[in-house]
């Protein structure tokens, strides 16, 4: 009676412990999961850098947006033009005069925070940004 | 000489010169002296058929407990922290407020980060206190410990003031007609733990008789 009443906050705090981080573990992933998350930031401020580098590379072209991405040398800035893990291209496309699309392929669009993207928007989804060009 | 040691003074006169305790007590009492003075007086002394009366055993102070009993209230401390904590993100993550989406990356840091103290802590406090429990068991005067009851008692009044605030946010929440499944779910997780730690120090702190 005495041993089962001492036992009993120890089995609860336990067994809520041991629930609380297997559930824990299952929604955060493990080390593979915190790597992916890395490398998506790095993404997401490789588009941002992107698309301050489609308004400059416009910006010498007669405020005309590019059709096609190429490196520009009065725009290097610090722009990566492709994903430095899986060095596919970011894709560029230009969906009208005054608005462009930059995307990457992200790991976990779910976890990915600070959508901010100034003057567009960022859709995790679809890993794509919609910026609008103000001329 | 201070007048908790005049008391305890006269009391051991009183009773070696063969008082009865209902006679000492009336005096004392006629002195000015409040009934728990008077029995925690009578108390330090055993009743037995022996002449000078035998001390009662006292609450005692050591600095090893100090470090068993600090250790194991932090580690009790944390677990309970980050287990509410986990919990709350957990239940963020199921019940998901559709008016704040965001900070959904920043929740994974923090759950790591819970987890991470989860895995450290509660196996420490497990191995601390079923250490405490044994000690107990072989050596009965350990319960007489003052720094056991002093971390018992600030553990007690911790997790009572945690249910209390526990049951003044539901209450404010029920007023302001926000209490939803989400926040009930919080409130019920802060609830159990509290609950639970009140329930490991219940025990510890149920002989009144030495506590000081």
């Amino acid at each position: 009676m005495k041993t089962r009443s001492d036992l009993l906050p120890q089995i609860l705090l336990g067994g809520l412990v041991v629930a609380a981080v297997i559930a824990g573990i299952i929604v955060v992933g493990g080390p593979k999961a915190g790597r992916m998350e890395r490398r998506d930031t790095i993404r997401l401020e490789d588009l941002r850098k992107l698309a301050e580098f489609v308004r400059c590379v416009a910006s010498t072209e007669n405020k005309q947006l590019p059709e096609v991405l190429q490196p520009q040398a009065a725009c290097t800035g610090q722009a990566r033009l492709a994903d430095p893990y899986t060095d596919v291209p970011y894709t560029y496309r230009k969906t009208s005069d005054t608005t462009f699309q930059v995307c990457a392929a992200f790991e976990r669009p779910d976890a990915v925070i600070y959508t901010y993207f100034a003057s567009g928007t960022f859709d995790a989804e679809t890993g794509c940004a919609t910026v609008t060009y103000y001329r | 000489m201070r007048p908790s040691d005049q008391l305890a003074q006269f009391v051991a006169e009183a009773l070696g010169a063969g008082r009865s305790r209902q006679e000492i007590a009336d005096a004392l009492k006629g002195a000015g002296w409040a009934p728990n003075d008077v029995s925690e007086a009578l108390n330090a002394w055993a009743e037995v058929d022996f002449t000078p009366p035998g001390p009662r055993p006292r609450p005692y102070v050591s600095a090893r407990e100090a470090f068993f009993y600090g250790l194991m209230f932090a580690a009790l401390a944390m677990t309970a922290w980050h287990l509410v904590s986990l919990s709350f993100n957990l239940i963020d993550r199921w019940v998901p407020d559709i008016e704040r989406s965001y900070a959904y990356n920043y929740s994974l840091r923090q759950m790591r980060w819970s987890i991470a103290s989860l895995i450290v802590f509660a196996p420490l406090f497990m191995v601390l206190n079923a250490r405490v429990v044994r000690e107990t068991r072989n050596d009965p005067s350990k319960r007489r410990s003052g720094v056991r009851k002093w971390f018992g008692y600030i553990t007690l009044f911790l997790a009572t003031i945690a249910l209390l605030v526990d049951l003044i946010w539901v209450i404010y929440l029920l007023l302001d007609g926000e209490l939803n499944l989400r926040v009930s779910l919080k409130a019920m997780t802060v609830a159990t733990v509290a609950g639970v730690v009140f329930l490991y120090f219940r025990r510890e702190t149920m002989s009144h008789e030495d506590a000081i």
